[in-house]
């Protein structure tokens, strides 16, 4: 076995199909993207693709609906960021501290996420339907907060942050399993340790347990940020980028110019924009996320040299 | 012990899922029955048998003919009324070419149905018949040899002479720069205003408004008795967007939209922005509930059917629905009122034609029995289907109503139709630019929403502007 393990030629042939689908699946097509972002082409098979150059992506830079759906979608990002990981996490530590129940709490924080994403959208547009239709100005009527209902999914200031929150909802279970899964693999004697040395909850979480569950954390912001980039599904069931063009993200703008108007290089260039916003915000919040590592590291250098210059 | 009692429970499991499976199965055929019913009499009896479909099964094919497999992609599927005219018709063929297997991809959802075609026309695998909405789309296709030039089709005087457009010139495309004809026109459906005549009653309305400023007044009248006066879903923006054509075509007429489309006349022309106008004035007006661009078309459609609004703006494929709500007795309908001041327009009228076009790549005897199938939908026999079993009006004039009792709403939607003088589709369908649609009625929302009518017709300009 130990022979195997060390043969190079042994792993990259267990290797193989998976990048091989992976290079088929995922890179080739990205590329294809790329490539028909310089073309136009209606969409009829026959005619041939025509070179157009950067047309394809001075169009969108210039359409302000690319502008609403890039604010959209970096509002997306930073609420996203805000919720689903924070809350996630907490819940994971939460239930790393229930004994009993813990598998109860689990399968009921984990049904959101097993609905279809049609099924969730569907009925959170059910429940923000406006006036008397909808069930959150239902309860806000019965409660007495008349004043607050609106039509949820229509008003400027609401329409994009509910899609948003709806989508939180959906998918904060997959953090709290990530979390959990993280704050599991801490020792025990670590904690049992800072027990003994006299830490409250509070300092067990703040130095230890995020410390220690800090590369999951990495892992789940850069999921994060890349499932937030290409969302489409919800945006489209809930309010199909509407009204008016207010809740459009880039995926929704995408389908629109390729599918429904033929514009299918305008659709690759869009697509091409969203892989390298994509790429640049990971690269941008790795870099930030171990830039604490990186000093910390070198406060430890520096003390040690301090000490070995007093000693 | 406790393992028996895993493996019971997951036998169990297996044989709930395998029930449900084939009741599934079992149930997709019921849908497409249950999606309309069958148009009632006026006492509420099953309608009369329809007539059998000329010619007989031995008669129509030989043990010659070849195995051909006709693929179909309509939006006539699971609760679109005219999803039972489809199924028939096709089982009607099979009886009389039993070497013909159809392949029905429809689908009702207007955006399934798009990227379905799409799909299709990308990768080369026409389907022989499909449905297309407007003349400007056809152009491209044809162009590029995707339709069959239906000329021809001419030639059959009996075929012609019946349909009410014998010329098959309602998708002339020669504006464009393509002869031929590449679609036949399907299924009429002039919009109308379908009202509740207790409602009226009740707000002392006590004749239809013929004119716009009767209409206005009877928006009153029904707001000071606290009725909702009219219903609009325009979360579904065609909602707004057919409101908007029996406007803008009554005050404006159906030649400056075709103008738009010809690119001699401008969305921000002043006659089309006082359009835009009209179509705010009557937000401002409360004639439409609050927030109405967050309520979609089931949710309009319902509160209508229950009493809740006292008229919504539809086609007449709305009546089965009417005819077979529980307040049906208080159910008519009206033309769309004109404008005192455009008299000039006013049988200019908003009326839906499917285009049902045939691939341009057919060949040999696929070819010759997909042109029988194009015969077979439009023809006398099919028609009847239509009106017997769908509760739709008949597209032919030699249709045979013996022996089948219509019902008011039927008999002056029949006589209706036979009145239609200039016909307009969808304002945007004379405009080649595919994204007209979407952004003409994103556009309608957005006004509403607080957009200037100015603004509304700017946006929708610089889109043509943009793509020129």
């Amino acid at each position: 076995m130990e022979r195997y393990r060390r043969n190079k030629k042994v792993i990259f042939l267990f290797l193989l199909p998976a990048l091989l689908i992976y290079v088929v699946l995922e890179v080739i097509p990205v590329a294809q993207s790329f490539y028909f972002s310089f073309f136009d082409w209606p969409g009829i098979q026959g005619v041939p693709l025509k070179y157009v150059g950067l047309d394809n992506f001075i169009s969108v830079f210039q359409n302000s609906q690319f502008h609403q759906a890039v604010k959209n979608i970096l509002l997306f990002v930073v609420v996203g960021l805000l919720t689903q990981l924070p809350i996630g996490f907490l819940f994971a530590i939460l239930l790393y501290n229930v004994k009993r129940g813990q598998r109860f709490f689990k399968a009921v924080y984990f049904i959101p996420m097993i609905l279809p994403v049609t099924a969730t959208g569907l009925l959170w547009q059910f429940i923000l339907k406006p006036n008397e239709s909808g069930v959150l100005n239902q309860l806000l009527t019965k409660l007495g907060l008349e004043q607050l209902c609106t039509g949820w999914l229509i008003n400027s200031s609401t329409a994009m942050m509910c899609i948003i929150l709806v989508t939180t909802w959906a998918s904060v279970a997959y953090y709290i399993v990530i979390g959990l899964a993280a704050v599991n693999a801490i020792p025990e004697d670590v904690m049992e340790a800072a027990t003994i040395d006299g830490a409250g909850q509070g300092k067990k979480v703040f130095y230890i347990i995020i410390p220690m569950i800090w590369e999951s954390v990495k892992i789940s912001v850069v999921m994060i940020i890349t499932g937030v980039l290409k969302v489409f599904d919800m945006v489209f069931v809930m309010t199909e980028g509407g009204p008016n063009g207010l809740t459009h993200v880039p995926a929704t703008l995408l389908y629109y110019q390729a599918f429904k108007y033929d514009h299918y290089g305008i659709g690759s260039a869009i697509s091409t924009i969203m892989f390298f916003m994509s790429l640049i915000l990971t690269v941008i919040s790795l870099k930030l996320m171990n830039q604490d590592k990186e000093d910390g590291v070198k406060r430890m250098k520096r003390r040690g040299k301090s000490q070995w210059k007093n000693s | 012990m406790k393992k028996n009692k895993m493996r019971f429970l997951a036998l169990t499991m297996t044989v709930c899922m395998l029930a449900g499976l084939a009741a599934g199965c079992g149930s997709k055929n019921q849908e497409g029955e249950e999606g309309s019913a069958p148009a009632q009499t006026a006492d509420g009896s099953a309608a009369a048998e329809t007539a059998k479909p000329e010619g007989t099964a031995d008669g129509a094919a030989t043990t010659d003919d070849p195995e051909v497999t006709i693929t179909v992609l309509t939006r006539y599927a699971g609760s679109d009324p005219q999803a039972p005219w489809l199924k028939k018709m096709m089982d009607e063929f099979v009886k009389l070419h039993p070497n013909v297997t159809f392949q029905d991809d429809s689908v009702a959802d207007e955006a399934a149905y798009n990227n379905k075609l799409k799909t299709a026309i990308a990768t080369g695998n026409l389907p022989n018949m499909w449905m297309q909405y407007g003349s400007a789309s056809l152009v491209e296709y044809a162009k590029n040899g995707l339709l069959m030039d239906l000329s021809f089709m001419l030639e059959d005087e009996e075929f012609c002479s019946g349909l009410p457009d014998p010329t098959l010139s309602t998708f002339d495309l020669s504006g464009y720069g393509v002869d031929g004809i590449y679609a036949i026109p399907f299924a009429m459906q002039p919009e109308v205003i379908f009202y509740n005549k207790d409602l009226f009653q009740q707000a002392g309305i006590e004749s239809v408004p013929e004119t716009m400023d009767d209409m206005y007044a009877a928006i009153d009248k029904l707001k000071a008795a606290g009725i909702t006066p009219m219903g609009m879903g325009a979360k579904d923006t065609w909602r707004l967007g057919h409101f908007f054509n029996c406007i803008a075509y009554r005050e404006a007429g159906v030649d400056t939209f075709k103008n738009i489309g010809a690119r001699t006349a401008k969305w921000t022309d002043p006659e089309v922005v006082e359009c835009l106008k009209t179509l705010k004035g009557f937000k401002d007006k409360g004639a439409f509930e609050e927030n109405f661009e967050g309520i979609d078309w089931s949710t309009e459609s319902a509160n209508f059917l229950s009493g809740k609004y006292a008229m919504i703006c539809i086609p007449l494929w709305f009546i089965p629905n009417a005819e077979g709500s529980e307040i049906a007795d208080s159910l008519d309908f009206f033309p769309i009122p004109y404008f005192s001041g455009q008299e000039a327009y006013k049988d200019h009228s908003a009326v839906y034609v499917d285009a049902h076009v045939y691939s341009g790549k057919l060949e040999g005897y696929e070819k010759e029995i997909t042109m029988e199938w194009a015969k077979f939908t439009h023809n006398a026999f099919s028609e009847e289907v239509r009106l017997k079993d769908c509760g739709q009006t008949p597209g032919r004039t030699d249709v045979n109503t013996e022996g089948f009792e219509l019902t008011p709403m039927l008999t002056k939607a029949i006589e209706l139709n036979k009145d239609l003088k200039k016909l307009g589709g969808d304002t945007f369908e004379y405009d080649m630019l595919n994204s007209m649609q979407d952004v003409t009625r994103n556009a309608l929302v957005g006004m509403m929403l607080g957009t200037s009518p100015e603004d509304t017709a700017a946006a929708i300009q610089s889109e043509i502007d943009n793509n020129q």
